[in-house]
């Protein structure tokens, strides 16, 4: 008998539960299709930035679009960064995917093709949201700061995305700490003044017996730091490495100037590079290397660091955890006039080349992709903009948003020079980022030395660096093979009398990505036939 | 796009085709939707002529990007480009299927056939001259020639022998890739006669083509007013370092020019 009640119950629940489904199922569907009512429209946009900030700022540019178009709900999914790739994978191959996706998080070039429309056009075209405000008749691209280059992919030659935020790297400070210790809020302005206060702070802490490190660091911060300071070491020699005529940070004249014998670990540059980079290392905690982003950020909150060096998208969430004053700063760079690390630098980075983020691309999938496109026209708009950096504390891309006074800190610094090498090249260099990595314990810990991470790294330095260099080669020859059916299928459309100028346009420009790829592989060849490896 | 180029691209499209039933594919085919395109064009009804050659020249074009990408593939390619060359050599599927037929010998095979490359896109130079694939040979030409790991004579040689084609090219596009080609060389060889001279003649050629690529214009601006100022010719260095400054502010450039420029 109490068996039989059991499944009654058990059944009942069940019956319950499907017809509760069923009526939110229809219920939905009704939402959508009732004759007599303007239809409710959802556009779903996915993205990873979890940090404070720009959930609120996307909810409120959210409703003000409905606001505008009552027909239309927008519908936000933020998606853990760190289950970001696999989600996107997922949703794209299982065609289950929302409107509208943040790019650059495990998006292969072939995915961006397949799954995401071109915006080349809305582009060119100017943004109706930016109607009575002095953006008004420029094309989209013309009213961001970076012309829209963060939202450009230079191999498909197409704008894939519309980026709405700028970044940049700064310093943060705990101003109570500060003037606790040093008695005044002056910030350091070159890294000779860094140093000075990192070490009154260790013998305050030494002889207050506080647990208080100068920089809190961790495998995701302490880079932002080190490598900046290191390429500031490396910025005469950089421009020697390049041929006349040419200024930039190419790597393959980099690496290929290692190979030929015109710089080594041990040259001058790079063994003040890895001194100030020890330096540094030295002021934060004991074993931050192994550490990550959100344990280094809880040492800062907690008055346990007096410093951190993290990204602007940071600084909304740091500012709603602490209690005290705080103060950013540009990295402080080491002077001209520095006795010691003057002579191999230039003076401070220019940040002018950095191209807006956050950038949104519109799916194959949308229902709606005239409503989704529109909906990102809005998202690019002066007035979406000033509401997204008010309320998220991040940089706007677009012109003539003003910026708060708490986001000004951290607008790019224009005048700068390019920095020099960094430590293992290039970011694209795998294995000679892998080796210098895996020796790098032995530069910041008490019982290294930049002697003994040399010789460390010396012997297989060479090798690491020529694999990157054939991994370029091969790079460079897939796109240009790539780019092969690319470039013939658009000559022979522009064949056609009537084949549309934007065609005619885009064969212009890939024949001329074409030629420079061509050049550089060319040139890697090269270089690696040079340094004693021949190519196949 | 400069106004010559305009009428270069409309003088092509007079001799061009019309729109046709495979432009689909060849559409996808531009968009790298490569295994798409390839079905498109295998499943298309065998005709004769013009349409079968557009036919397997597609199927030919495809096969070199189709995924997975196989020998049997690019030689099946290979085969086709020969085919289509051997039927109809004046053709325009055959001046195409000559340059990519060029490129697999340059670009796929292991090792790469560059003497092989090199006779082709001779051939499609001298044979069709004011065609706009023919004349993207000239550029492979110089990349051929000039980067190989010989002596500097011999660079020299090569490079005095590939001058004779930049008054013989007649697309403007054609002429800037050769030109801009040429002009970098001068800066990577220093042992060719008079480098910095050389290579500001060929910049100035190829900029007076019109440079679209904004990366490419911003480099070879850089690139003419420091080589114009490491050479005394001050005024040049001027103008370009200005219209550097000028159009690409937002540049991590800018700031060096400027100082560079504060110096003259």
């Amino acid at each position: 008998m109490r068996e039989k009640l059991f499944n009654f119950i058990g059944l009942a629940l069940l019956a319950l539960c499907f017809a509760a489904s069923l009526v939110r199922t229809l219920s939905r569907h009704a939402s959508t299709s009732e004759d007599g009512q303007p239809q409710r429209i959802t556009i779903r946009f996915a993205h990873w930035q979890l940090e404070d900030g720009p959930r609120e700022a996307f909810a409120r540019i959210a409703a003000e679009y409905s606001r505008l178009h009552p027909e239309v709900r927008i519908e936000q999914l933020p998606i853990p960064e760190r289950v970001f790739s696999s989600w996107l994978v997922t949703q794209l191959v299982g065609g289950t995917a929302p409107d509208i996706i943040e790019l650059g998080k495990g998006l292969e070039i072939g995915q961006l093709v397949r799954y995401f429309v071109p915006l080349s056009d809305l582009a060119e075209a100017p943004n109706p949201y930016n109607h009575g405000t002095p953006l008004e008749g420029l094309p989209l691209r013309e009213t961001f700061f970076d012309g829209m280059e963060g939202g450009y992919n230079p191999l498909l030659l197409e704008y894939y995305g519309v980026p709405i935020s700028g970044g940049s790297i700064r310093l943060f400070y705990n101003l109570e700490l500060l003037e606790r210790i040093t008695g005044s809020r002056r910030l350091p302005r070159t890294s000779g003044e860094l140093m000075a206060l990192c070490e009154k702070i260790a013998r305050h802490a030494a002889k207050e017996g506080v647990p208080l490190v100068p920089i809190a660091g961790s495998r995701y911060n302490a880079p932002f730091l080190m490598e900046a300071l290191f390429s500031s070491q490396t910025q005469k020699l950089a421009e020697t490495l390049n041929p006349p005529g040419i200024i930039d940070g190419n790597p393959v004249a980099q690496a290929s100037g290692y190979l030929e014998g015109r710089w080594n670990l041990r040259s001058d540059a790079v063994r003040s590079g890895l001194t100030l980079m020890r330096e540094v290392g030295r002021a934060m905690q004991p074993g931050f290397s192994q550490i990550m982003r959100d344990d280094a950020t809880l040492l800062f909150v907690q008055n346990r660091a007096v410093m951190i060096c993290t990204g602007s998208w940071d600084a909304t969430s740091i500012r709603r955890q602490i209690t005290f004053p705080l103060g950013v700063s540009p990295i402080p760079f080491p002077s001209p006039n520095d006795p010691v690390y003057g002579p191999h630098t230039l003076g401070a980075r220019s940040e002018a080349g950095v191209n807006a983020g956050i950038s949104f691309g519109l799916t194959r999938y949308s229902s709606h992709p005239e409503v989704a496109a529109d909906f990102l026209l809005f998202l690019a708009s002066r007035q979406a903009n000033q509401l997204w950096t008010d309320v998220s504390g991040w940089i706007p891309s677009i012109l003539t948003t003003r910026p708060g006074p708490e986001v000004e800190p951290f607008l790019p610094v224009l005048e700068g020079w390019l920095p020099g090498l960094m430590p293992s090249i290039s970011k694209g260099f795998a294995d000679t980022s892998r080796l210098f990595n895996t020796s790098f314990h032995l530069l910041v810990s008490p019982f290294g030395s930049v002697e003994a991470m040399i010789d460390t790294l010396e012997d297989d330095y060479p090798e690491a660096i020529r694999r990157d260099l054939e991994r370029e080669r091969l790079k460079r020859i897939q796109i240009l093979q790539r780019g092969d059916t690319q470039l013939a299928a658009l000559a022979w459309l522009a064949r056609d009398p009537a084949a549309p100028p934007a065609d005619r346009a885009r064969l212009d420009l890939l024949l001329q990505a074409d030629s420079t790829n061509q050049r550089n592989f060319y040139r890697t060849r090269f270089a690696l036939e040079k340094a004693g490896t021949p190519s196949p | 796009m400069s106004p010559c180029r305009l009428l270069f691209f409309l003088w092509i499209g007079v001799g061009g085709a019309t729109a046709g039933p495979l432009d689909p594919a060849w559409r996808d085919a531009s968009n790298l939707l490569f295994n798409q395109a390839h079905q498109q064009f295998q499943r298309a009804a065998k005709k004769e002529g013009a349409a079968e050659r557009e036919r397997m020249l597609g199927h030919g074009i495809t096969l070199l990007n189709l995924q997975p990408r196989t020998q049997s593939n690019l030689e099946e390619a290979r085969a086709l480009f020969q085919r289509l060359m051997a039927q109809a050599p004046e053709s325009g599927e055959a001046r195409f299927a000559a340059f990519y037929l060029a490129r697999l010998y340059e670009l796929y095979d292991h090792p790469a056939q560059p003497d092989q490359a090199r006779r082709l896109y001779r051939q499609l130079l001298e044979d069709h001259p004011g065609d706009l694939l023919a004349e993207r040979s000239a550029s492979c030409l110089v990349l051929l020639d000039l980067y190989e790991t010989i002596s500097d004579e011999e660079r020299t040689r090569r490079f005095h022998a590939l001058e004779s084609w930049a008054s013989r090219l007649r697309t403007p596009t054609g002429r800037r890739d050769f030109s801009l080609n040429m002009g970098y060389a001068c800066l990577d060889f220093p042992a060719i006669e008079a480098s910095r001279a050389r290579a500001i003649h060929y910049l100035l050629a190829a900029e007076k083509e019109g440079i679209t690529q904004h990366q490419m214009e911003a480099r070879t601006w850089i690139a003419i007013g420091e080589l114009a100022r490491l050479e005394g010719r001050k005024e040049l260095a001027r103008e370009y370092y200005q219209k550097f400054l000028t159009k690409y502010r937002r540049d991590n450039r800018h700031y060096t020019l400027q100082k560079r420029l504060e110096t003259l």
